[in-house]
């Protein structure tokens, strides 16, 4: 649920590495992995890891940002938050007396919500309004029990139990003692496929004040939400994934409702389990409470968006100047992607790294220099990024010209051979380390058979890594790297300095 | 008519009996499922001879490694006019080179071998960690250790080491989150006690390579130190590795300088930092308690209850769930070596700061003086912390930096037990006992990043 700046571009980092490494290692996954399908099309990954009695499990949609139409931004990340809120058994002491209050408050919200849109809000009308709006809220509170999800997961031991919203996918998860598997099953599940809407315009204003936080008041996700829009001509890439504030705060219990029905469907979506349990009890369970899902088809979404390069944006922040630079790229299958992959490992990854070496350790130019080369997402046509953060008196425009200066290098001669076995090395340990936690092995094998519909990747990356080649590098980066394609965007302090 | 009410009573009836089977029976049922005979895994631990103390365990499931090592020493030992050399001395480790190797090289060497490599220095732990693979144990722990023993402090990665603090130190301001957190720490500590003082570019500046050398040779020594490692070795050969790369490092018994004590008392203070943001940040509370108090078990309850539990803590339903006024709102009732920090930290719309204040002080009010505590409060507590407890052992490296992190901080090896007993042991009295003994919202320093009106 924290998905905002300088933590945003974290993520992607993270999951960036999961993307561009795999497994010519002494590690066989694929014997590990247990696959099967509900009736209802939900595709469900076990693995068991016996070293202590615990699992982690996490339920994955395809749906995100990515899914959202203009005007109403926010949406899936709206959604998740609401999941929270219960079902018609969890977080409510009598659903029959609840659900019509449920009821009033959702007609009286949408109607609030559609005044305070207008241009002109007729005030009395708007207080009238919220006023009704607070009764039925306190009328509904008397059969509600607030966060019982959080209090039946925390009681039986729940770690890292919470959710996140990306452009691409929604996901939700906790680990918990392995006695606990029927009770995550049953939660988790309630959460997905019965959720009910109680607090949502409460909820809407929490999430606001997430976006002040995260965007408003936050240099680096003020950065992030302005490389979507300079960027992107068009298309989902162009919004923050929590949305733009007059978008949410018009969002409704309908709209939410809407998304969830449409997307949170068997064949929308992935579990994973991985830990201290019996393959043939967690199906059983798996079978007794996903199986209700339905089985109907997600919208299919558009793919192809005339987005090009050759962008600037400059703006001012109270806050040291920062720069990045980023690049229209395809995404997978396109097997650019792994030439991509070995490029940002090139470049930002370790102090031996082309930008790392030169424009923080030689030049001492920067602080910092990271790259991530499937931003804001994997789904669709996205950005080679990098971020520079400039010590002074070096600018943040000298740090971009030299970032240049070393694409063009790409370009013109053929990586040592020495770089390109560090790189696959680099790959290859990468993924490794990140299968080392139950979580993180989960999320792996979730991201990549939500996002690619196929978790194998992830075992066969290593190999796709290695067959790329000096020319390779060499020709996707002339082909993708003109110097008019770059999009640049400038942060300085608010004076100009 | 009447057959037909009849059957309606049936009806009802049946759909009354069927609440044995309501969803709460459900989760009851659920609940009850025993948790399976668990041994908890061996973990090796040993002192070499020239005192380096170690914690292994083997886990053959991956081709990895991981080696943790820990060291007394800290900014809190920090001369007063030296400021910043615990910092400076933990980057200057990593990225200073090697008797044997430039830092160039030794940048060359880890990356090629993809490891992982991180050293730094807090108040009071040096803290150094290295992941690999582990066909390269033997190349990559002589390079690990001998940044640790045998430094070069390059002066260019000195340079460098300074230039990148300062920026830090600068960028720091960007994030209120940031600020609001080390100006709430002064608030309480003082501005120069070693508990919360920050370096100055100036301090920085005037550190000396003789500094770091002095301020290293006094701490990294085996005997002041503890390694953590897991992964896929054999532990008598891993020993044999330890003993090759440690055992002809000089040793010494480290004489601590004295650290000045925080003096306790409680005092209504504020201080508002103006920044053009549309949120104000919080920090609010005071002191807390040294580690080894026994009253810290009821307390932490007391805190998981006030508003350290996820969502479910009276702060978070109340300032979020119900007003809406916050994304995050949590507490801290901390403990440290010398007395450690209670804090609550919010950030909240700019002109719901005075409200979000009021609220926190009136549930810490509630929490001291009103002792309304229920047993369901303290029952979702005490269940929350207990059954996490199992997490302590679902990874090898996490079990092993743990034992060390006791050891270091003075418990037996055992804790684990102890701390579960005490856990179970803590009941209504004991929480609002000591709520009523540590809370102090008549004293309250506050700390306030945001808007100037």
């Amino acid at each position: 649920m924290k998905i905002s700046g300088k933590r945003l571009l974290h993520y992607i980092v993270i999951i960036l590495i999961l993307v561009s490494a795999g497994a010519a290692y002494a590690y066989d996954l694929e014997k590990d992995v247990t696959e099967f399908k509900l009736p209802n099309g939900m595709r469900w990954l076990l693995v068991l890891r016996h070293q202590a009695p615990v699992f982690s499990g996490v339920v994955m949609i395809r749906a995100g940002g990515a899914d959202e139409k203009p005007g109403k931004t926010g949406l899936a990340h709206m959604f998740e938050h609401m999941a929270f809120k219960g079902s018609s058994k969890l977080g409510t002491t009598d659903f029959a007396k609840e659900k019509p209050i449920l009821d009033e408050i959702e007609r009286v919200g949408e109607e609030l919500t559609a005044e305070t849109q207008k241009e002109k809000p007729d005030e009395k009308k708007v207080a009238e309004l919220a006023a009704h709006l607070k009764s039925l809220q306190d009328d509904a509170s008397k059969y509600q029990i607030k966060n019982e999800v959080w209090e039946v997961m925390g009681r039986n031991g729940a770690a890292d139990l919470n959710a996140y919203t990306s452009k691409d996918v929604t996901a939700y998860h906790a680990s918990m003692p392995i006695n606990r598997l029927e009770l995550w099953m049953d939660v988790i599940s309630q959460m997905v496929a019965d959720p009910v809407y109680r607090e949502f315009y409460t909820e809407r204003s929490v999430i606001l004040e997430e976006r002040r936080s995260g965007i408003d008041n936050d240099p680096d996700g003020k950065m992030a939400e302005l490389i979507g829009e300079t960027a992107f001509q068009e298309g989902p890439y162009r919004w923050p994934v929590i949305g733009q504030g007059k978008d949410v705060a018009g969002l409704t219990i309908a709209d939410a409702r809407a998304f969830h029905n449409e997307f949170y469907v068997g064949p929308n979506m992935v579990g994973v389990l991985v830990g201290d349990f019996k393959i043939d009890e967690a199906k059983r369970l798996i079978e007794k409470y996903f199986g209700k899902l339905p089985s109907t088809k997600p919208p299919v979404a558009k793919e192809e968006f005339a987005n090009k390069g050759g962008a600037e944006k400059r703006f001012g922040f109270d806050a040291e100047p920062a720069s990045v630079l980023a690049y229209h790229k395809p995404t997978l299958p396109d097997p650019a992607e792994f030439v991509f992959d070995v490029i940002e490992v090139l470049l930002c990854s370790g102090p031996t790294s082309r930008l790392e070496k030169r424009l923080v350790y030689d030049e001492k130019a920067a602080r910092d220099v990271s790259c991530a080369d499937d931003y804001p997402g994997s789904r669709l046509s996205n950005l080679l990024l990098v971020w520079m953060e400039p010590n002074r008196p070096h600018s943040p425009d000298e740090l971009v010209s030299k970032v240049q200066e070393e694409l063009e290098r790409i370009k013109r001669e053929p990586v040592t051979d020495e770089e390109l076995l560090r790189v696959r090395t680099k790959v290859m340990a990468s993924i490794l380390y990140s299968l080392e936690k139950n979580m993180g092995l989960a999320m792996s094998l979730a991201e990549f058979e939500a996002i690619f519909n196929d978790w194998r990747l992830i075992a066969k990356y290593p190999k796709l890594v290695d067959e790329v080649t000096k020319e390779d590098i060499m020709r996707i980066a002339k082909e993708y790297f003109p110097k008019d394609a770059a999009v640049k965007v400038v942060r300085t302090r608010s004076n100009g300095k | 008519m009447t057959k037909r009410l009849i059957t309606l009573a049936i009806a009802l009836l049946l759909t009354c009996c069927q609440s044995d089977r309501s969803p709460k029976a459900e989760i009851e049922r659920m609940e009850k499922v025993p948790m399976p005979k668990f041994t908890e895994p061996t973990v090796d631990t040993g002192v070499l001879e020239n005192g380096l103390r170690y914690y292994l365990l083997e886990d053959h499931q991956l081709p990895v490694i991981q080696l943790n090592i820990i060291t007394k020493t800290g900014s809190i030992y920090e001369p007063a006019d030296k400021v910043g050399l615990a910092w400076l001395l933990g980057t200057a480790l990593r990225t200073g080179g090697t008797k044997n190797l430039a830092p160039e090289d030794v940048d060359r060497a880890f990356d090629n071998m993809a490891a992982a490599v991180g050293v730094g220095i807090g108040q009071e732990m040096g803290d150094g960690s290295i992941k690999i693979l582990s066909k390269d144990k033997e190349k990559a722990f002589s390079l690990f250790f001998d940044l640790l023993f045998a430094p070069r402090f390059e002066p260019k990665r000195v340079d460098l080491g300074k230039i990148k603090i300062i920026e830090a130190l600068k960028r720091e301001n960007d994030y209120p989150e940031q600020v609001v957190v080390r100006e709430f720490r002064k608030l309480v500590y003082g501005d120069a006690s070693p508990w919360a003082r920050r370096p100055s570019n100036e301090s920085v500046k005037a550190l000396k390579i003789d500094d770091l050398k002095k301020f290293h040779e006094k701490y990294f020594v085996p005997s002041n130190m503890i390694v953590a490692a897991a992964g896929d070795f054999d532990k008598a050969a891993f020993i044999e590795l330890l003993k090759k790369f440690t055992g002809n490092v000089a040793n010494h018994d480290v004489q601590f300088p004295e650290v000045a004590p925080v003096d306790l008392n409680f005092v209504n203070q504020e201080r508002k930092i103006a920044r053009p943001l549309t949120q104000s940040y919080i920090e609010a509370g005071h002191l807390g308690i040294k580690r080894h108090n026994p009253d810290k078990y009821a307390l932490e309850i007391m805190d998981t209850i006030l508003g350290a539990a996820d969502f479910k803590s009276r702060l978070m339903s109340d300032i979020r769930s119900d007003r809406g006024l916050a994304y995050t709102i949590s507490s801290d009732f901390g403990w440290g070596t010398d007395y450690g920090l209670f804090d609550v930290y919010v950030a909240t719309k700019a002109k719901s700061g005075a409200e979000v204040i009021n609220l926190i002080r009136g549930h810490l009010e509630r929490m001291k003086e009103k002792g309304d505590v229920t047993a369901s409060e303290l029952d979702f507590a005490k269940r929350s912390v207990l059954n996490r407890l199992i997490f302590e052992f679902d990874n090898s490296f996490k079990i092993v930096t743990q034992r060390a992190r006791y050891r270091f901080f003075g418990y037996p090896d055992d804790y684990w037990h102890i701390y579960r007993d005490a856990i179970e042991k803590v009941t209504i009295d004991d929480v609002k006992r000591v709520a009523r003994e540590y809370l102090h919202p008549d004293g309250l320093s506050i700390a306030i990043v945001g808007p100037a009106s």
